[in-house]
């Protein structure tokens, strides 16, 4: 589905130019999820920024290619990207509010996601948007799409973003640390949203995160970075059980476990 | 005797014409060299109450007692110099410190402000000396903290709340902001650190596993209220209140396949200025009774410390057949 | 990305590179300055030679000569004796008033509403007339000049700061010194006042740019003018009727020397912010 090789990204100040990401290269196949994880500045961010063609001014990139459904990205113009940002590759950022539009309603934020790529009736419109919000379990969804950002929790707004990038059907979906702002009970609301949409199908998930037990419960494989180079990839239940990498071996042992695997708490919480 | 004695902390302030209760009758004591976990997320009014043991906010009722005396009844001058037997480190490594004074110096402020008659040498000394037991260099002191790592910046944090030699550090969520890599290696600091020099913590987090290796005690919070305290182990491996079980299960652990089921509770947290009246959780627990809205919830004690507010301790939260 | 930031300071051409508007700015003024003192003029500018009147800039009178057989250059060089320390004075004295009292006004207490209050009609008046009555009133003489500049600029600093203050006493590190036991004292002086510094020398530029335009602008109007003193205000002033008979020499070379005064602080506030900015 998305295929990434050789991918090297400078960033060109006045003063001078730093490296900050080099020779990235993985695959996210599809209908699989692909966990993307590393600490500050690892560069994973800088990595799907550009994919997306969503780097800063001073950010280039210098070599590569992004392949995905027959196009290399990276060599991609302005429009053709546009085309494919939202239609064909949904993006869920960190901060709800900072996707959001604070002075649009909801559904005019709809409305602009869709007729981006589509006509479509004002009618049809708002049954679209009504069924989306649904569709992530947003109560009240009326209400909502006559609302404003502001207006929502942390965990409603990201709903919300998770409805406006799914709209389109695309068939890659990059999630950018999508829960790191968001309280422990709704961390798991999403995921479990976002783990839903991808399920049973062909779609994929690219999911940044510097959260290893994320990457442990939603993703089949997982690539680790650090200072801007790939340590180690691979599935998911290989890598957590025997990881090859000093890196990742360090990572994992970093971790608390999560003391409470005992009897009374198992009965009542059974693993899915 | 307790080192530090939180009763009936109730702290309300008003926002856009709402009172809202940022702690809403707590209870806590810490005794010497002893870790108490204070767990909540967002709204639980953990941080407000860490502010309040700290003096830093008089609480709207109730009387934080310290090494026994009570904070309320000090003067400014008295509280002040109360303040090196009572530290802090914030979650913010780089904010916490002033970007414009080396390091060093900053772990300096706290002898000159209390004034403990060192002289410049020996200051430098005991700066030096600090720096190494939070495992520094005394050439990294001269630096600024933007060129220092998140970890080191945390680590001047810590070495700034110790160099008075406290009884108590209030920690307020100090590993969240660091890396992963780097966490583990703070808290076995901060526990070093509590064997070595006998001081008490109350440790503020959202993440339970977190503080399990680390807590004696752990206070579970929401929405002002402290739903259930007991020693860690007990919480942990035998949790009585639906909230505590919700948070469980909601914590992923990197066992892969370990995906617990989530005890979903309904809705959302409500915005602390419309927190109900009755039991906390009402509207969202899923062993909801009508009697659990018809007023407060008092804390029920069931073994050794253990705390609960809920009238339904004994009632499992799933079925077993699911 | 492996490699920390490292910060722009570094040794002398690293530092150039990297500030290139805090380099010319300041040293361009320095030059200014410098010359001013120190340079030698080729005439006097206080003598009048009655034989060279109204010449055209030559091999000798680089910049002309006057109505009066001044030579035009050395007077422009020598009115910065007067110009450029007054214009930093006032500046330096605005910023002690914004810092003595903008950064005692941060702290939440009932005086500093009020006095922000008090503040905000003392702005309403139209400084520049209040200011030309001030130094009419003391006295004619060029010196008293820079009440005006701390009238128009000293609220205006005391404003700035105390904004800036109140910023910064939200952050956490201040936070974390009270929590040390702090005094609001110590709190203000080792805490709040270093990290107005930048702030604080940027306005400052900006300032002295704007009170050179001042002074000229009083100068102009003939107010602080003891002839034959030179200023670049009231050699502008001499000059301009000329201008229409073509004797453009007179009134121009003061006019660039001010525009190059208030140019150079003006790069050289835009350096300090970028510098600001980018650390």
């Amino acid at each position: 589905m998305l295929s990434v090789s050789g991918l090297t990204t400078e960033f060109h100040t006045r003063v001078k130019t730093t490296r900050a990401i080099e020779d990235i290269g993985f695959e996210v196949p599809a209908g699989v999820a692909v966990g993307l994880v590393g600490e500050t500045g690892s560069g994973k961010s800088v990595t799907v920024r550009s994919i997306m063609g969503l780097l800063p001014t001073q950010g280039r990139v210098v070599g590569g290619r992004a392949e995905f459904e027959g196009a290399d990205l990276l060599a991609a113009s302005g429009k053709e990207l546009r085309s494919l940002r939202g239609r064909r590759i949904g993006f869920v950022a960190q901060n709800p509010f900072g996707a959001l539009n604070p002075i649009l309603s909801i559904e005019k934020q709809f409305a602009n996601v869709v007729r981006a790529h589509r006509k479509i009736s004002r009618g049809d419109l708002r049954d679209l948007a009504m069924q989306r919000l649904e569709s992530v379990q947003v109560r009240g969804a009326e209400r909502v799409l006559r609302g404003y950002a502001h207006e929502l929790s942390g965990g409603m707004a990201q709903r919300v973003v998770i409805a406006l990038a799914m709209v389109h059907e695309p068939s890659l979906v990059i999630a950018d640390e999508p829960t790191t702002a968001l309280d422990v009970t709704v961390q798991r609301q999403i995921l479990d949203l976002i783990d839903a949409q991808i399920a049973g199908g062909d779609r994929s998930l690219l999911l940044v995160t510097h959260d290893l037990g994320v990457v442990a419960q939603y993703c089949q494989q997982v690539v680790v970075m650090q200072s801007g180079h790939v340590v180690e990839s691979g599935a998911v239940a290989d890598i957590f059980t025997a990881p090859q990498h000093p890196y990742t071996q360090q990572l994992l042992a970093a971790i608390p476990a999560v003391p409470w695997a005992s009897e009374a708490v198992q009965k009542e919480v059974p693993i899915v | 005797m307790s080192l530090m004695e939180l009763s009936g902390i109730r702290h309300v302030f008003k926002q856009s014409g709402k009172h809202v209760h940022a702690v809403n009758g707590v209870s806590l004591s810490v005794d010497p060299g002893e870790t108490v976990a204070v767990i909540g997320e967002s709204g639980s009014g953990k941080s407000t109450l860490g502010r309040v043991a700290l003096g830093l906010i008089s609480p709207t009722e109730g009387v934080v007692t310290f090494d026994g005396t009570v904070l309320g009844e000090l003067s400014k001058a008295e509280m002040r110099a109360a303040r090196a037997s009572l530290q802090v480190v914030f979650q913010e490594p780089f904010e916490s410190l002033n970007p414009r004074i080396r390091v060093g110096d900053t772990v300096a402020e706290p002898l000159i402000i209390h004034d403990t008659g060192l002289s410049r040498e020996e200051r430098r000394a005991k700066v030096a000396e600090v720096l190494e037991r939070v495992g520094l260099t005394a050439e990294q002191g001269k630096r600024y903290p933007r060129e220092l790592s998140g970890g080191q910046q945390q680590r001047i944090g810590i070495a700034r709340a110790i160099i008075t030699g406290p009884k108590l550090i209030v920690l307020d969520e100090p590993t969240s902001s660091l890396d992963v890599s780097v966490r583990a290696r703070v808290l076995e600091l901060l526990r070093d650190l509590q064997r070595e020099l006998g001081i008490s913590y109350i440790f503020i987090s959202h993440d339970l596993a977190t503080v399990a290796s680390i807590s004696d005690r752990v206070a579970v919070m929401y929405l002002g209220q402290i739903v259930e305290q007991g020693p860690t182990q007990e919480v942990l491996t035998n949790p009585k209140h639906p909230y505590t079980k919700a948070l469980m299960s909601a914590t992923l652990s990197t066992v892969v396949g370990d995906k617990r089921q989530h005890v979903p509770l309904r809705g959302e947290i409500p915005n602390p200025s419309e927190a109900p009246t009755a039991c906390v959780l009402s509207g969202r627990c899923p062993i909801e009774l009508p009697e659990c809205s018809l007023g407060p919830i008092e804390p029920r004690r069931l073994a050794a410390r253990h705390e609960v507010a809920c009238i339904r301790v004994d009632t499992p939260l799933v079925k077993e057949s699911v | 990305m492996s490699e920390r930031t490292l910060d722009r300071r570094g040794s002398g051409w690293m530092f150039v590179r990297a500030n290139p508007g805090i380099v010319i700015g300041a040293g361009l003024l320095l030059l200014m300055l410098l010359g001013a003192f120190f340079a030698p003029l080729p005439f006097d500018p206080v003598t009048p030679d009655p034989a060279n009147v109204m010449l055209s800039p030559s091999g000798q009178h680089i910049f002309g000569t006057d109505s009066n057989g001044f030579d035009v250059f050395s007077r422009v060089i020598a009115a910065g004796r007067r110009d450029l320390p007054l214009a930093l004075i006032g500046t330096a004295v605005s910023l002690v008033i914004g810092l003595l009292i903008g950064l005692p006004l941060s702290s939440k207490s009932r005086y500093s509403e009020g006095f922000m209050r008090a503040l905000d009609a003392f702005q309403s008046f139209p400084l520049i007339v209040l200011s030309v009555t001030i130094v009419a009133l003391t006295g004619n003489n060029i010196e008293n000049i820079v009440y005006a500049i701390v009238i128009i600029n000293g609220p205006r600093f005391i404003r700035l700061i105390r904004g800036e203050a109140l910023a910064i006493r939200d952050g956490r590190f201040i936070e974390a010194a009270v929590a040390s036991g702090a005094r609001p004292r110590r709190i203000v002086f080792r805490h709040i006042m270093p990290n107005v510094v930048d702030i604080c020398l940027v306005q400052s530029s900006l300032t002295a740019a704007n009170a050179i335009i001042v002074i000229a602008a009083l100068n102009f109007l003939g107010v602080g003018v003891s002839p034959p003193d030179p200023t670049w205000g009231s050699m502008v002033q001499a000059g301009a009727q000329g201008i229409s008979l073509g004797q453009w020499w007179v009134a121009i070379w003061p006019g660039v020397a001010i525009f190059v005064a208030i140019a150079s602080l003006n790069v050289l506030a835009n350096g300090i912010q970028r510098r600001v900015e980018g650390g």
